[in-house]
């Protein structure tokens, strides 16, 4: 049975679609990577899928409950790792970790061993007395983690948990991941960040302006959306209007899918094994544009965003 | 659930040791000084009361058969022990006599007295009131005793002869009607009562006892404060969020919110009155339990102002402000920092903490419930209609997003 079962979910803002009828199912046991760039809607969606949000049309089942009809038995099944650190800053890591897991009916032995599988599991055991406003960002990260955990949920959601952490403590927390999914939960992940998703999931979405835009295993993903390699061409200064005349030439080239400016690097997309090299070098020296390096990547996630929207994953 | 929060609201609130000097320590710390440095400004008693009985003039215009009993009632001991009566001729010289101060009170008995009594009407006589608030208690007391004494025995042979007493045509059966005139102040039917300097009529406190209670007052219109600002902070910390995906219930959320913090509101309160009696000698009358029932009435007013400001505003420097400007306000109007006669009495009952102030004073000084009633009925009315509004805004407290 599906664990999650998003059908024809629309969210509006003041008559403007932030989620914009989308379909989704995910698998018991799936490690469901959701990918999308600042606004594409992945917190919105997450929040209708809570229940702390209301949902402006369509519907929403956890576990086979309706989240408008039953939202308290379907709160029940699910951890939040929400986006932002929630956490008490002035309590110990152990108590807010059991704060939350009472919320959740938690009591005596089940809860002094979900709670200590929770610190245990995010590395924070010796630190559990401490509070929170000694720990760096990565260990409030791996708390923010811990507090959603310790009722063992079936369900785990966790908004963008590595965002502005050091390596460490982002290692620990996708190790911890894959231990939570060893352990049979569910677990979904948003993230702009394409290398983490591609590391742990086992299925991928790709959101864009509330839209789901692409969504399967890797493997599928690259074989649907074709083998295109993104080249990075970094150039030295350049008139602009030279550069803005390559890239509309680049564009009318039969092969090249993508020409973008990022700063000083040309990105192109193009089909892997193609040939089209020279004629990419043909044009730029044409219009006077000097080349510092290049780079040819296999396809990954973030050229198949590319190919997709036209944009970068990340600004 | 709501226990959860609730236990979770006491502990993050108590582990705070600036929390708990202001909570517990500035209170102490401000009814010492004002109590202290005001005391010798000449709008307090001095010291402890009088146990002499005072001068109560009495005019008897009664004939009747009834005023040998009187005479008779007034040497009793019970009655001597607080009043010392003096026969006057004259209304008017009594009236004259208390406005110099050099009666404590009045008691006029019209002629017809006696003819009311055995003819089964309501007997009646006017009070005239001193100076003293606690002496003018205690000749009201003292003297509605008598007047119940003689109504009720005339309306119980009444009732032997007939079954249709006086008391049951008003569809009040005797022994109800015996009740309702047992305590004391309650003479509004039978007494006349006429006040010579209404605003004398005041509780006498000493500044000790008059700034513990202003200080009280003033603490627990503030803890409406602190349930906001605790809501506030678990909205920017996103606790709120984490709390509301959790299986929790709004009302639930809220109803843990409210208790975690009137408890704490509840320990101060008990803290306040303990040690300003231990440290300072206070004397809070005998009624704690009525004194309880103000303090809740004040923490239930609070509790709904922060609920109602909560759903509005979302800025700690604006709750505090706010707060502060209307406790500060209410309690300077109501003569809270300095007694202010003029003030306190055209302004005065539009504000909480004159209701609350009153109602306290009055328990202070023993003034039984009737009186100490006329206080504590408006502030549970305006307790009621605050909380009303605050569950009236509780959707826009409790709603994410
Ligand atoms: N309360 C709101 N009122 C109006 N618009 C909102 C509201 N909340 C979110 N939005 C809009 O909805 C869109 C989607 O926001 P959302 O937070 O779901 O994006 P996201 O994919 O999580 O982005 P990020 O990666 O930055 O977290 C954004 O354009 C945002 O401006
Ligand atoms: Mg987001």
């Amino acid at each position: 049975m599906n664990m999650v079962q998003i059908r024809n979910v629309v969210k509006k803002y003041n008559g403007k679609a932030v989620v914009d009828h989308l379909n989704l199912a995910i698998e018991e046991g799936e490690i469901f990577g959701l990918l999308g760039p600042n606004g594409a809607g992945k917190s919105t969606t997450i929040h209708m899928l809570t229940g702390l949000l209301p949902i402006s049309g369509g519907d929403i089942s956890v576990d086979g409950i309706s989240v408008k009809h039953n939202p308290l038995e379907v709160k029940r099944r699910i951890g939040l790792v929400p986006q932002d650190l929630a956490i008490y800053e002035q309590m110990s890591a152990r108590d807010n970790i059991v704060f939350f897991a009472k919320l959740y009916g938690l009591r005596g032995k089940a809860l002094e061993a979900g709670v200590d599988e929770a610190l245990e599991l995010v590395g924070l055991s010796d630190r559990r007395k401490d509070k929170p406003a000694s720990f760096s960002g990565g260990m409030k990260r791996r708390l923010n983690i811990a507090c959603a955990i310790a009722h063992r949920p079936r369900l785990i959601i966790m908004d963008e948990p590595t965002v502005g952490i050091d390596p460490h403590s982002r290692n620990h927390i996708l190790e911890s991941v894959k231990q939570l999914n060893e352990a049979g939960s569910t677990i979904i992940y948003t993230s702009h960040y394409m290398e983490e998703v591609e590391a742990i999931s086992t299925k991928v979405g790709i959101m864009n302006q509330g839209r789901l835009i692409a969504c399967g295993t890797q493997h599928q993903l690259k074989e649907d959306i074709g083998q295109d390699d993104k080249l990075t061409v970094t150039i030295s200064l350049s008139p602009d209007s030279e550069v803005d005349a390559a890239i509309g030439e680049l564009l009318e080239h039969p092969r090249i899918k993508q020409a973008s400016l990022q700063e000083n690097a040309l990105q192109i997309l193009l089909p892997s094994a193609d040939g089209s090299l020279q004629d990419i070098l043909f044009i730029l020296s044409k219009h006077r544009i000097l080349v510092q390096s290049f780079e040819r990547e296999e396809p990954n996630l973030e050229t198949l965003f590319m190919s997709l929207t036209g944009r970068q994953l990340r600004d | 659930m709501m226990w959860n929060i609730a236990v979770n609201e006491l502990r993050r609130q108590l582990q705070m040791i600036s929390i708990l000097v202001v909570t517990f320590i500035v209170p102490l710390l401000l009814i010492f000084l004002l109590g202290s440095s005001l005391s010798g400004s000449g709008k307090f008693k001095v010291e402890s009361r009088d146990p002499e009985p005072f001068k109560a003039g009495i005019v008897q215009q009664d004939q009747g058969v009834l005023a040998q009993a009187f005479a008779q009632f007034l040497t009793a001991d019970d009655v001597r022990q607080w009043i010392e009566p003096i026969a006057y001729a004259d209304r008017e010289e009594v009236i004259r006599l208390i406005r110099d101060g050099k009666l404590g009170f009045g008691l006029v008995i019209p002629s017809t007295f006696s003819d009311d009594v055995l003819n089964g009407r309501q007997a009646s006589w006017e009070m005239i009131m001193g100076n003293d608030y606690a002496n003018n208690l205690a000749a009201k007391s003292v003297f509605g005793a008598y007047l119940d004494i003689v109504n009720t025995q005339q309306a119980l042979a009444l009732t032997a002869e007939h079954t249709g007493s006086s008391a049951a045509k008003n569809g009040i059966p005797p022994a109800a009607g015996t009740l309702m005139q047992g305590s004391a102040g309650e003479q509004q039917n039978e007494a006349a009562i006429v006040e010579v300097n209404p605003m004398q009529d005041q509780p006498n406190p000493t500044a000790m006892q008059y700034y513990s209670v202003s200080i009280l007052v003033m603490y627990m219109l503030y803890t409406g404060m602190s349930l906001a600002i605790s809501i506030l902070a678990d909205r920017q910390n996103y606790t709120f969020h984490r709390i509301m995906a959790a299986p929790v219930r709004p009302y639930s959320y809220m109803s843990g919110k409210l208790i975690g913090q009137s408890l704490i509101a509840v320990c101060q309160a008990i803290f306040m009155i303990a040690l300003s009696h231990w440290l300072f000698g206070v004397d809070w009358g005998r009624d704690i339990g009525a004194l309880v029932i103000v303090c809740l009435l004040l923490i239930v007013s609070s509790m709904a102002l922060g609920s109602v400001i909560i759903a509005y505003v979302r800025e700690e420097k604006s709750i505090k402000g706010l707060f502060q400007f209307l406790v500060i306000t209410m309690t300077a109007i109501s003569g809270g920092f300095f007694p202010i006669s003029e003030v306190q009495a055209t302004v005065g009952p539009f504000t909480l903490s004159h209701w609350a102030m009153q109602s306290m004073l009055r328990i202070m000084m023993n003034g039984g419930w009737s009186d100490t009633l006329h206080y504590v009925l408006p502030l549970a009315g305006i307790a009621g209609v605050l909380f009303l509004l605050a569950v009236w805004s509780f959707r826009k407290v409790v709603n994410y997003a």
